[in-house]
């Protein structure tokens, strides 16, 4: 194990003993990656607010369950997931979720020209994974943005392997095809 | 140089875009990229994609609120009724406990001096507080046993 499974290993083992500023420091750790993945999952800054809160809380109070048969990563983009697919229908009952992934991406450091340019072309794409079939654009995501073998995308997405290669494939030419 | 099938090119386009692949591999996915228009346009798909959302301003410290709100025990009125009614039995339970010792001392008594009657209430305080002092215990230990008690 690395000296950073290591360090993630005693932090997750003094959080579940109840220490409180490993369980702060865990929350900090992830929430950014928790949250990007509500985000793109859900389409709404707002919602996937909630969705990585809930996450989040929900996380903590199952740490006692978190035996390290998968990586805590894996485990918790996992609940990540489930938070986000339920405040998804949640929210799709009230009222029609607004994509609204444009103009979120971080473009810090880049020349303004090039900034804008980014955050329209983002802005299309993001859109246009908001137009794949939740079990593509979930698949597309784990791989692209949060860089998963397709066996730890299985592994969240409760599926195999190879039903997740094939999710990420026809998730992936589907935005090309729409991006032309 | 080893060639790939657009097929392993395009598995390994993620990592490619991230930079993480060992330098021969990057090369050879470059090489090929360079003449193979279907997996530029699938490159350059990810390369959008792949960029980071930035994170609201104050969702952390928001998160971190809720996270320490779970720390704190509540005190619903459901949970002081049960702590009431915890509290009364241990009470009740020293207050008979306390009778049934007297009773027995005045027996005794009885028996020794020919008394007839022993006025209970007189015994010892802490005992008829049943043995727990609630006034003597700090927050701290009071939130604790209310915790115990919710377990």
């Amino acid at each position: 194990m690395t000296d950073a499974g290591h360090d993630e290993t005693a932090l997750i083992d003094r959080a579940r003993a109840g220490d409180r500023d490993a369980q702060e420091t865990l929350v900090r750790r992830h929430l950014g990656e928790v949250f990007d993945l509500a985000w793109r999952i859900i389409g709404d800054r707002d919602v996937a607010q909630d969705a990585a809160q809930e996450a989040i809380i929900s996380a903590l109070g199952a740490l006692h369950r978190f035996r390290g048969d998968a990586s805590f990563r894996t485990w918790l983009l996992r609940i990540t997931v489930n938070a986000a697919k339920t405040q998804f229908r949640r929210q799709s009952r009230r009222r029609e979720v607004k994509l609204s992934l444009a103009l979120d991406v971080r473009t810090d450091e880049l020349d303004p020209a090039a900034e804008t340019m980014l955050r329209a072309e983002a802005g299309r794409v993001a859109g246009l994974l908001g137009q794949l079939p939740p079990k593509q654009r979930m698949a597309v995501v784990l791989r692209v943005n949060r860089g998963l073998s397709y066996a730890e995308v299985g592994e969240i997405l409760d599926c195999s392997e190879g039903a997740a290669r094939v999710n990420y494939h026809l998730g992936v030419k589907r935005l090309r095809e729409l991006v032309q | 140089m080893t060639t790939m099938t657009c097929d392993a090119i395009r598995d390994s386009l993620p990592e490619f875009v991230r930079e993480v692949l060992p330098a021969g591999k990057m090369a050879v996915i470059e090489s090929h990229l360079a003449t193979c228009a279907e997996c530029r346009a699938e490159r350059d798909v990810i390369t959008v994609l792949i960029r980071p959302a930035t994170v609201p301003a104050g969702l952390e410290e928001r998160v971190l609120r809720a996270v320490r709100k779970q720390w704190r025990p509540t005190f619903s009125p459901g949970r002081l009724a049960m702590a009431a009614t915890v509290v009364f039995a241990l009470v009740t339970a020293g207050v008979i406990s306390q009778m049934g010792l007297l009773d027995s001392n005045s027996r005794a008594v009885e028996d020794l001096a020919g008394v007839t009657s022993v006025d209970w209430t007189r015994g010892d305080p802490v005992l008829l507080r049943g043995g727990l002092d609630l006034g003597a215990l700090s927050e701290d230990e009071l939130l604790k046993l209310l915790e115990e008690m919710d377990s």
